[in-house]
């Protein structure tokens, strides 16, 4: 704060010395009269420039008066040249500069063909003309491509990877560090984070719809005015908020699921209004994408953490349909040169109705060998909201001011099931029928670490192996895991009458997180053309909180003793009703199932029950409440920010951006633990923990430096060198008080840790771009960075009385690194003869290794969600109004999960991890997508796309410590969609 | 029917007061009050249990008849096995299949305090089980008070027995651990399996603070405890319900004051109602699951001079082991040094006397009727281990086997059918 002051008086004297020197100012158009951001202005004998702001206005001040030289600069266009009367004393505004298209020198290309690349040269040149290292995105360019996801577009650039639920792209994480290393803002605030499974700070792309955004970009190097909170990067969404004349886009799009066999559709229109005066601009944008979807997905469940037995198969019949439901309202008001005053307000809405038809084979379980139907039905309902007042305000040519309120709020929850009103048991519901007791034919002995047993051994397990874990060599193909069975009794087949109802169960989770205030105030003083002091203030409030529970029904069997409900009392269909079930693996399961209630038939499953079914709550007095006292925590935070930043040009080829920012953090978490002496709770004859509050209330102070330095030896060359401290914050299930998360299955004992500090990293980086006017860029970087206070799952002293699995807490490791290099190509072949030279590639390539300690383990690893290869291999075709795109996709496998169970060994005194190794960790395979859009656009208003994407259906599959130990593999084939839009 | 009573005797001459001495005797214990306790432990194969270092089990078992070669003849699943264990019937009565309790048929088959509150309606009886379903699926259970405590804690279950413990008027306490079966569940049954282990020595501790309290109870001399233990079922990797040894082969204890030490060894597997069904005289060599409520009803209908698995209206599968476990005499000692146990109950061709050790002298063997005739006589060489007879030609009906050396001597009932 002090230092901001400080400079902030600094700037003002500075201004008192140099008043002598006259400025220009302006903006800089295309020839309709759309905005070009990062133009630059050159002054080429003063060895003077600037770059324009997004919207496209520019300002230079400390010119030497009279008659200069300027060219505006802009890739895709043609210079302009002008000389200029640089006034003695004030400014001179040069009001709009309009450049033309240097396409039509090209000769061949189409007015359309125009806006649309156009647009990306925008964007490159916002890229080229950048202080730091960035990619830009324009909403021209998302506009190109199939996905109404923006996960799915950010994906495409460098050094992205994303993780996806349901098919889509869901998370984002940049330079192959951890997802909740790499920020997600909306114009600039981190946003608040609400997600059904997922408690890290990480942004669900899902809730926010393209179509509302007018760029994204992806800042892989830091500048101080950016939240300091990320390590991986920041990934920022710019909203719509002004229209430069009245606009109005429609489109609509009718499209098809493959394995659903089902319609998608979409559309959006866009409103855009600007008076006369050009002063006051509203625009109101909205999408609405619904999909029908499905999933093939079979998974497998290991029994122990000592063997790789298999306790479960589970096969997965997913439909659903998804839909997204977008709004963004702008309001611009420019009462004049000075003074322009904003509102925004942007909403996302996700709800996925999604229903489940799940066949269990347990081959061991707590009620014997069997099979259980799972019929499930969810709606997951996920909500975003934000608004905000902006304020930019000249004071002077020199000193500018912005001031910021903002508010957001982040929510999910299920919807209305199985209850038609709000019922707070409301959740993934399911209804469970289990067969009568099996025999399984398919089952070996083997020792406690999966060595071959002899029948009699009292250590043996008794357990299905696939593979190679089969030590007798007569594993199932892990593509092909068949449960061989016949009824306990007498070794018949199952039927249908045999299947009688369990119980049912909802799962509960409501989920937010508000930044109820974010405000932010920023002024910069341009001291000269070369040098600019910028500094500001930052504070955000953030509440939220997570709650986990389990609502259950069963039949009330003191009060109404009944025969066991059968599965044929009820109305069912087969699930696979056209023999089609993981057809990517030559459907094993072909006539293996048994029906399944039918969607209307589960939905009024429970009201028709009533008095017969009796209520099991998740609460205190709940005999297994020890298993979620911790799952429930609330928390406050503080973030106050300051920075103070300079950026200079120095000399004609070299600009820098650099200062220090500090974050001051302020956080006060809520979570039960439970009282170690039960006690008596008379009206229900339960003993039980009372739950006890715990709160913490934590400080820390972020100190981050970061400098950026751009050397341009050429107009169309950038070097680009970066250093910056960045850091992480602790998520908020990392830190919170009060009982352990707890996984028997896992001899998992998780607990918070209220002293963990936040993770730093120090980063550096290593860039060379080069711009090819209006045929593209090839980039190459590499990066390092070096980490301190990586958060990380220790086991500790300490373990669980009864059956000695050892406590883990989240601890600072030691020291850890990512080593990256990157590449980017983007390139028109406008040289090529005639139709060939609509032909374009747009490819990058990541490639890293990072390395990390696992406490515990003898080795280093690589770090957990990094993977070492990513790639984009895009071509596309755009001439004679046609707009063609193939582009195929690759994430490399990547840890997703560290197996660190861990128990006191038999004669021991502490815990000690089961696994040195990786055997037992959780990867993500590799995932590859190839996706296809075709457009011809008839004219400058009417335009059809066809889209069809994920080709090639790879599966999205988690393995156990080699791919021939599938977790989980899933399908969704592919999606199509014919699209069009019409501009007015 | 039934049953075979060792009865260790101090005064070996007066043989024709046998029969009274033997009547003297039960009118003596009558007075005091007959009560029971329960302990399961959910889910304790039999080699884990004798692997963990379970020092309260190991004390009791001094005091104590029990087997480590029980069997379970029906569903290893807990809620069918714990109907079992607490009604004396198999699940083709109780109906219990699954955990889901659906079908269960406790009006028809009781929990056995259930049954004995027909006879003493005013015996205040306690369950205390940390799993749920044990509360709230069952129900014409019995219970006065069914206390539920957290899962798989042990902590609070202890507490709540001992606060049990310390009303004189408690008559049948049920205490259940789950812990150890949750350990199987989570990484394994199985006595390689360290969390396995830990979880059978800590319910071990928290059994002694029940004990504990047992024995602090102000009026405890004057009360006569039948403690009964036993688990539900084994497990073999990380679940059960099959048939496997590991799942069936189990264990069963009876103790108290007035219990005669004995451990039965290389019982035979009778099979299982999940195979092919149960040899009837096997099975009845040593005690299973149903024969924990018969035995607990027994003891606590004592007085009324009948035996629960003669009650036609109660249809029991289990038997009572009481008579043939239950010492009224402090000559404890003399039956380590002859065990003789008999079967099968009742015989009809042919009777076998199984010797715990071979007898350490010449041992005189007198069969004799109710009357106090004798019937057969013996001398048995010293190094025996097993003595056979036929009954072909006894008539039907209850003898008494006295056994006889300079070692000690033994009596037991037996039936001829
Ligand atoms: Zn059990």
């Amino acid at each position: 704060m002090r230092i901001l002051l400080l400079a902030l008086i600094l700037f003002c004297s500075f201004s008192h010395i140099k008043a002598q020197q006259g400025g220009v100012r302006g903006t800089v158009l295309n020839s309709l009269n759309e905005q070009l951001p990062g133009a630059t202005l050159h002054f080429e004998l003063l060895k003077m420039r600037t770059v324009t702001e997004l919207d496209g206005r520019f300002l230079m001040t400390g010119l030497p008066s009279g008659p200069q030289k300027l060219v505006v600069r802009c890739l895709g266009f043609a210079d302009l040249e002008q000389i200029v009367q640089v006034p003695a004393e004030g400014m001179l505004d040069l009001g709009m500069l309009v450049l033309q298209d240097n396409a039509a020198t090209l000769g061949g290309v189409t007015v359309s063909g125009k806006l649309t690349t156009g647009s990306e040269f925008k964007a490159n040149n916002l890229m080229k003309s950048s202080n730091s290292y960035l990619t830009v995105i324009s909403a021209e360019t998302m506009e190109k491509l199939p996905d109404r996801n923006i996960a799915e577009i950010v994906r495409r650039s460098a050094g992205v990877a994303m993780q996806r639920s349901y098919g889509e792209g869901s998370l984002i994480n940049l330079r192959g560090t951890p997802v909740d290393w790499t920020s997600v803002t909306l114009n600039g605030d981190r946003l608040p984070v609400a997600d059904e499974n997922d408690p890290r700070r990480v942004f669900q792309f899902e809730v926010m719809p393209s179509d509302l955004l007018s760029y994204v970009t992806i800042n892989r190097t830091i500048t101080p005015d950016l939240e300091g909170d990320n390590i991986g990067g920041v990934v920022n969404f710019l909203n719509r908020s002004s229209v430069d004349r009245n606009t109005m886009k429609l489109s609509m799009g009718l499209g098809y699921s493959a394995l659903a066999g089902k319609p998608i559709g979409s559309g959006s229109a866009l409103l855009g209004f600007v008076n006369k005066s050009k002063t006051l601009s509203a625009v109101i944008n909205g999408s609405y994408f619904g999909r029908n979807w499905a999933e093939h997905a079979y998974e497998l469940e290991y029994e122990s953490p000592f063997n790789h037995g298999i306790s479960e198969l589970k096969l997965k019949q997913y439909d659903g349909f998804r839909q997204t439901t977008g709004l963004n309202a702008a309001l611009e008001f420019k009462p004049n040169n000075k003074l322009t005053l904003g509102a925004v307000f942007i909403m996302g809405l996700n709800v996925n109705d999604k229903y489940q038809y799940r066949t269990n084979y347990n081959w061991s379980e707590g009620s014997g060998s069997r099979v259980r139907l799972h019929n499930l039905h969810g709606k997951l309902r996920s909500r975003f909201l934000g608004a905000n007042l902006n304020m930019n305000y000249r004071i002077s040519d020199r000193l500018q001011t912005k001031f910021k309120l903002a508010s957001y709020d982040n929510k999910f929850e299920y919807g209305n099931v199985p209850y038609s009103q709000n019922d707070p048991r409301n959740g993934y519901f399911s209804v469970v029928y289990i067969s009568p007791l099996l025999q399984f034919y398919d089952r070996d002995f083997i020792d406690l670490y999966g060595n071959p047993a002899e029948a009699d051994d009292p250590n043996a397990f008794l357990t299905k192996l696939i593979g190679k874990d089969n030590p007798y060599g007569r594993g199932d193909h892990y593509r092909n895991v068949q449960p061989r069975y016949g009824k306990f009794v007498d070794g018949s087949p199952l039927t249908p009458a045999d299947f009688s109802f369990y119980q049912a169960i909802s799962e509960l989770n409501t989920t937010h997180e508000q930044d109820p205030i974010v405000v932010q105030n920023d002024w910069t003083y341009t001291l000269n053309s070369h040098l600019k002091l910028i500094g500001g203030l930052k504070y955000r409030y953030k509440i939220g909180g997570r709650e986990l529970s389990v609502h259950k029904w069963q039949v009330d069997f003191q009060n109404f003793p009944t025969k066991p409900r059968l599965l044929t009392q009820s109305k069912t269909n087969y699930p696979d009703p056209d023999d089609n079930f993981l057809a990517e693996l030559g459907t094993p399961y072909s006539g293996t199932f048994m029906p399944f209630l039918t969607h209307d038939q589960l939905n009024n499953f429970i009201q028709p029950l009533g008095d017969t079914l009796r209520n099991i709550p998740m609460n205190k007095l709940n005999q297994e409440y020890v298993l979620w006292a911790g799952s429930k925590y609330q928390y406050t935070e503080h973030a106050t920010a300051a920075y103070a930043m300079t950026e200079a040009k120095l000399g004609k080829h070299v600009s820098l951006v650099g200062g220090v920012r500090f974050e001051h953090t302020r956080l006060y978490q809520t979570s039960d633990t439970l009282s170690p002496v039960a006690i008596l709770d008379t009206a229900s004859s339960t003993y039980f923990y009372p739950p006890l509050e715990r709160t913490t209330d934590q400080a820390y102070l972020a100190i981050l430096p970061s400098l950026n330095l751009t050397w341009s030896p050429r107009p169309f060359d950038n070097i680009r060198f970066a250093v910056s401290r960045t850091f992480h914050r602790p998520n908020f299930a990392e830190t919170k008080p009060g009982f352990a998360n707890i996984s028997y299955e896992d001899l998992d004992f998780t607990f918070g840790n209220a002293q963990l500090r936040p993770t730093y990293s120090v980063n550096f980086d290593l860039a060379w771009e080069h711009f090819w006017g209006n045929k593209g860029m090839v980039s190459i970087g590499t990066y390092y960075k070096y980490v301190t206070d990586h958060i990380f799952l220790k086991t500790t002293e300490e373990y669980d009385p009864i059956q000695d699995i050892g406590f883990k807490r989240y601890v600072n490791a030691e020291t850890s690194y990512v080593l990256g290099l990157e590449f980017t190509i983007n390139r028109r072949f406008e040289t090529l003869p005639g139709f060939l030279s609509g032909f374009g590639v747009n490819t990058n390539l990541a490639l890293s290794l990072s390395r990390m300690q696992v406490p515990g383990r003898p080795s280093e690893q690589a770090m957990s969600g990094q993977t070492p290869l990513l790639y984009n291999l895009g071509i596309f075709y755009e001439k004679y109004g046609i707009t063609t795109r193939v582009a195929l996709n690759y994430t490399g496998p990547f840890l997703k999960e560290l197996n660190l169970a861990s128990i006191v060994p038999i004669g021991g005194t502490k815990p000690e991890l089961v696994h040195k190794g990786t055997d037992f960790d959780l990867y993500q395979d590799q995932f590859y997508s190839l996706d296809l859009s075709v457009g011809y656009l008839f004219n400058a208003h009417f335009s059809l796309f066809v889209e069809v994407s994920n080709l090639l259906d790879a599966p999205s599959t988690e393995y156990v410590g080699v791919r021939e130990r599938p977790h989980r593999t899933g399908y969704y084939r592919q999606r199509g969609q014919l699209v069009a839009k019409y501009a007015f | 029917m039934i049953i075979s009573t060792f009865l260790p005797f101090l005064m070996k001459k007066i043989y024709s007061t046998l029969v009274i001495t033997l009547f003297a005797l039960a009118i003596a214990t009558a007075t005091q009050p007959r009560k029971v306790l329960v302990i399961g432990i959910d889910g304790a194969r039999f080699d884990a249990l004798q692997t963990a270092k379970t020092p309260n089990i190991d004390a009791l078992l001094e005091n104590a008849f029990y087997t480590f070669d029980s069997w379970h003849l029906d569903i290893t699943v807990s809620g069918p096995s714990w109907s079992s264990i607490m009604t004396g019937v198999y699940h083709q009565k109780h109906g219990v299949t699954n955990n889901s309790y659906s079908g269960s048929n406790y009006f028809d088959y009781p929990y056995f305090p259930t049954r004995a509150k027909e006879y003493k309606p005013n015996l205040y009886c306690v369950q205390i089980a940390e799993w749920a379903p044990m509360s709230d699926d069952v129900y014409n259970d019995g219970w006065n008070l069914k206390l539920k405590v957290p899962d798989g804690q042990g902590g609070p279950t202890e507490n709540a027995a001992v606060t049990q413990l310390a009303n004189p008027n408690l008559d049948v306490l049920f205490v259940y651990f789950d812990a150890v079966d949750l350990a199987g569940h989570a990484s394994g049954f199985n006595p390689s399996n360290p969390a396995y282990i830990s979880a059978i020595e800590k319910t071990d501790g928290h059994l002694g603070g029940v004990l504990n309290a047992l024995y602090s109870r102000p009026n405890y001399a004057n009360e006569d405890w039948l403690i009964l233990i036993t688990t539900d079922h084994g497990g073999i990797g990380t679940g059960h319900g099959g048939n496997s040894n590991q799942e069936r082969h189990i264990w069963w204890i009876a103790s108290g004051n007035n219990i005669s030490p004995r451990k039965l060894e290389n019982r035979p597997d009778p099979g299982s109602y999940q195979i092919s069904g149960v040899n009837q005289p096997l099975r009845r060599q040593s005690p299973v699951q149903a024969d924990i409520a018969v035995t607990a009803l027994h003891h606590l209908l004592y007085d009324l001079n009948f035996k629960p698995d003669t009650v036609k209206a109660w249809n029991l599968d289990g038997i009572s082991w009481l008579d043939s476990i239950y010492a009224t005499s402090p000559t404890r000692e003399l039956s380590n040094s002859i065990g003789i146990s008999s079967y099968p109950i009742p015989a009809h061709t042919g009777l076998v006397f199984d010797f715990n050790r071979s007898l350490e002298a010449v041992t005189h063997f007198e069969l004799l009727d109710l009357s106090g005739r004798i019937c057969r006589q013996e001398d048995l060489l010293s190094g025996s281990t097993r003595f056979e007879m036929s009954v072909a030609n006894l008539e039907k009906g209850m003898y008494l086997a006295r056994f006889n050396s300079e070692k000690g001597s033994a009596v037991l009932k037996v039936v001829v059918d």
